[in-house]
C-alpha cells in the first residue's frame, strides 16, 4: 500500500519490457530468448554461430516482430497521452483521442485514396491521405478554439466532424467496387504490422519528448483540472494551454491513426488505468504512467490479436475495444460505489 | 511603497455584458481599500458574481478599467497573469471534479505563480491548510470530500497564493453555520494580522455581511456602496431585493422575516 508513486512508475518499465520480449518470442515461429539476444545484441560476446535457424530468427525479428512491437509501443503511448490530454482539457472521463473527429478525418482521407483505387492499404498515398485528413480536422479544431471560447461547443463540433467524415466515407464506400471496400475495411481493423521504417523511431522520439514536456508542465496541467477560471486566477494561461494541448493530442492521434488505422479507443481506457494504479491525477506522475501503460497494453493487445497459437489474426481494433470496454466501465462505476467519486 | 497610495482594486466606468447582449452591470467608480472587508450583496441575477469575476481578471468588460494596486488588468499593457495571481486570489462557485487530487495537491496548485525553494512552498501550503481549517483533508482525495469540506480546501488554495486580496464568491454557501461565521472571522483576522490586505465577498448571508463588513456593495445592475448600518436604515438594502409580499428585512437580525413577526 505504501509503495511510493515514483516506484510504482518504475515498476511499469520491467512490465513493458517483459511484454515486448514475450511478443518477440511468440508467433507463427517460436523464437528462443537466446536467439533474440543473439539477434538484438550481436556484441554481447556470444559466439556468432551461423546457423539456418538463427538466420530465420534474424529475419523474423528484425523485419517483422521488432518493427511491429516498437510501433505498438509508440502508438500505445501516443494514444494514451492523447487520451489523457483530452480528458484533462475537457475535464471529462469519457473524452479520448477520437472526440474531436481526428480519427474520422484520417479514415476519410484513407477512404478517398483507397476507394479511388490509387493505392492499397498502408501504401504511402494512403498514409499521406490519412495524415491530410487528420491534419485538416486538427486545423479546423484549432481555428474553432480561437473563435469560440467554449469547450462544450468544441466537443459538439468534434462529434459533428466525426459524423460528417463517417457519412462521407460511407458514401464513398457505396460508390466503390468491392475490392476497394475490402481494402478500406482491412485498414479500419487496425494493425501494427508495418515494415521497418521511419515511423517507429519517429513515434518513439515524439512520445519521449512530449512526455517530458508534459511532465515538466505538470502543475499547470493539474491546475486545468480545477477549471479554467481557477487555472487563470492562479497564473496559468489556460486558454492558450488548452489550444496547445488539443493540438498535441490531435497530432499524436493523427500520426498514429495514419499508420495503424483507427485504434483510438485505447486512448480512452489507458489514462483511467494509470490513474487507478497511481491513485493520483497529478500529471507529473500520470504522464509517464500513462505512456508506459499505453505501450504495454498495446503490445499485449497486439500479441492477443495475432493469436500465436493459431494461424488466424483478429482485428486489433476489436481486441482493443473488447479489452478497453470493461476497463472503462469498471473505472467509471467502481469509485462511485466506493463513495470516492469518479472522474479525472 | 506605491502599494499604499493606489487602492488595492479600483473599478472605473465599468460596463459588463455579453458582446451582443445587454449590459448587465454598470459601475462608475468603486474601490477596495486597505484593511477592509467589503460584502457584495443583492438579489439573484443582480451581478455579484459578474462584478467579482470582472474584478478578478476572469471576465473582460465591455468598457471601463479595472486596476489592481494601480496596474490595469485588462487591455494593452495589462498586468501579466502571474503578477495578478500574486496580488489576488479567488474562491469561486465553480464545481471542481478533480476526484484523484488530494487536498494538499490542490492547495499546492496555489503556488504556481510563486517561484521559490521547496521549503518555502511547503511552509506556505501548511499555513494555508491550517488557516482554512482544511488540514484534516490534506491527504484525502477531493472526490471523497463533501461540498463544504471541498470549499475549505479551495479557500486554502487561495491563501497558498499569498495574495494581497481575496475575492470570494459565496464562500459560505456549503459551510455549516459555525463555519460560515468562522470564515468571516478568519477574513477579519487575516486582515488584522496583515496576512492579506483586504477581502471582497459576494454572499447571501446578510447577517454575516452586516456584522463583519466594513462596507457593503449593494449590487443590482449597478453598485450602491455604503456602511452596512446606513444602507439598512435608509432602506436601500431591502429595496435592492425588490418587493416580496409579506416579507421584510429585520435590521437587527439581518434576515428577511414575515411582516407579522417584524418588531415595531
Amino acid at each position: 500500500m505504501s509503495v511510493s508513486p515514483a516506484l510504482r512508475i518504475w515498476l511499469l518499465v520491467p512490465l513493458l519490457f517483459a511484454a515486448m520480449l514475450v511478443s518477440l518470442l511468440l508467433g507463427s515461429v517460436v523464437i528462443t530468448p537466446a536467439a533474440v539476444a543473439r539477434v538484438l545484441l550481436p556484441a554481447a560476446g556470444i559466439a556468432p554461430e551461423v546457423t539456418e535457424a538463427l538466420d530465420i530468427a534474424r529475419v523474423v525479428i528484425r523485419e517483422v516482430r521488432l518493427p511491429r512491437v516498437l510501433l505498438a509501443v509508440g502508438a500505445g503511448a501516443a494514444l494514451g497521452l492523447a487520451g489523457l490530454l483530452m480528458q484533462t482539457v475537457f475535464r471529462n472521463p469519457l473524452a479520448g483521442p477520437g472526440v474531436l473527429g481526428v480519427s474520422a478525418g484520417a479514415g476519410l482521407g484513407v477512404a478517398l485514396v483507397v476507394l479511388s483505387g490509387v493505392g492499397g492499404q498502408l501504401s504511402s498515398p494512403a498514409v499521406v491521405a490519412a495524415m491530410a485528413g487528420a491534419g485538416a480536422v486538427v486545423l479546423v479544431v484549432m481555428i474553432t478554439h480561437r473563435v469560440v471560447d467554449d469547450p462544450v461547443i468544441l466537443l459538439v463540433l468534434g462529434l459533428l466532424f466525426g459524423h460528417a467524415a463517417g457519412a462521407l466515407t460511407t458514401l464513398l464506400m457505396a460508390a466503390s467496387p468491392a475490392a476497394g471496400i475490402e481494402r478500406y475495411v482491412i485498414w479500419s481493423f487496425g494493425s501494427f504490422a508495418l515494415p521497418p521504417g521511419i515511423i517507429q523511431p519517429l513515434l518513439l522520439f515524439v512520445v519521449v519528448v512530449v512526455s517530458a514536456l508534459l511532465a515538466f508542465w505538470g502543475a499547470r496541467l493539474d491546475a486545468l483540472l480545477l477549471g479554467r477560471a481557477y487555472a487563470e486566477s492562479s497564473g496559468v494561461a489556460a486558454r492558450a494551454l488548452h489550444g496547445a494541448l488539443l493540438t498535441v493530442a490531435g497530432v499524436l492521434t493523427g500520426l498514429v491513426t495514419a499508420y495503424t488505422g483507427p485504434i483510438a479507443f485505447l486512448g480512452v481506457a489507458v489514462p483511467h488505468l494509470a490513474r487507478g494504479y497511481l491513485q493520483s491525477s497529478r500529471h507529473r506522475l500520470l504522464v509517464p504512467a500513462t505512456a508506459l501503460c499505453g505501450a504495454t497494453l498495446a503490445v499485449l493487445a497486439d500479441l492477443l490479436a495475432r493469436m500465436p497459437w493459431s494461424a488466424r489474426v483478429l482485428p486489433l481494433n476489436a481486441v482493443l475495444a473488447l479489452v478497453g470496454v470493461p476497463v472503462v466501465l469498471a473505472v467509471v462505476i467502481a469509485p462511485r460505489r466506493a463513495g470516492r467519486g469518479g472522474g479525472v | 511603497m506605491n502599494e499604499t497610495v493606489a487602492a488595492l482594486l479600483e473599478i472605473r466606468n465599468l460596463q459588463v455584458g455579453y458582446p451582443r447582449g445587454p449590459v448587465v452591470l454598470r459601475v462608475d467608480r468603486e474601490t477596495l481599500d486597505h484593511g477592509e472587508i467589503v460584502s457584495l450583496v443583492g438579489p439573484n441575477g443582480g451581478g455579484k458574481t459578474t462584478l467579482l469575476r470582472t474584478a478578478a481578471g476572469l471576465l473582460t468588460p465591455r468598457a471601463g478599467t479595472v486596476s489592481m494596486m494601480g496596474a490595469a488588468i485588462y487591455g494593452r499593457g495589462a498586468l501579466p497573469r502571474g503578477e495578478r495571481a500574486r496580488r489576488t486570489a479567488v474562491v469561486l462557485t465553480d464545481a471542481v471534479h478533480a476526484a484523484y487530487l488530494t487536498g494538499r495537491d490542490v492547495v499546492e496548485l496555489g503556488r504556481i505563480a510563486r517561484p521559490g525553494p521547496q521549503a518555502e512552498h511547503r511552509a506556505a501550503v501548511e499555513r494555508a491548510l491550517v488557516f482554512a481549517g482544511a488540514h484534516q483533508y490534506s491527504e484525502r482525495r477531493l472526490g471523497s470530500l463533501s461540498d463544504g469540506e471541498r470549499q475549505r480546501v479551495m479557500l486554502a488554495r487561495a491563501l497558498a497564493q499569498e495574495p494581497r486580496m481575496l475575492l470570494l464568491d459565496e464562500p459560505a454557501a456549503h459551510l455549516d453555520p459555525p463555519h460560515q461565521t468562522a470564515l468571516f472571522q478568519l477574513l477579519r483576522c487575516l486582515i488584522d494580522d496583515g496576512v492579506i490586505a483586504a477581502a471582497a465577498v459576494a454572499t447571501h448571508h446578510l447577517h454575516l455581511a452586516l456584522h463583519f463588513s466594513d462596507r457593503l456593495f449593494v449590487v443590482n445592475g449597478t453598485v450602491l456602496a455604503g456602511a452596512p448600518d446606513d444602507l439598512v436604515q435608509s432602506g436601500a438594502l431591502a429595496d435592492a431585493f425588490g418587493a416580496t409580499d409579506g416579507v421584510r428585512l429585520d435590521p437587527e437580525r439581518g434576515w428577511f422575516v414575515p411582516e407579522s413577526q417584524l418588531r415595531p
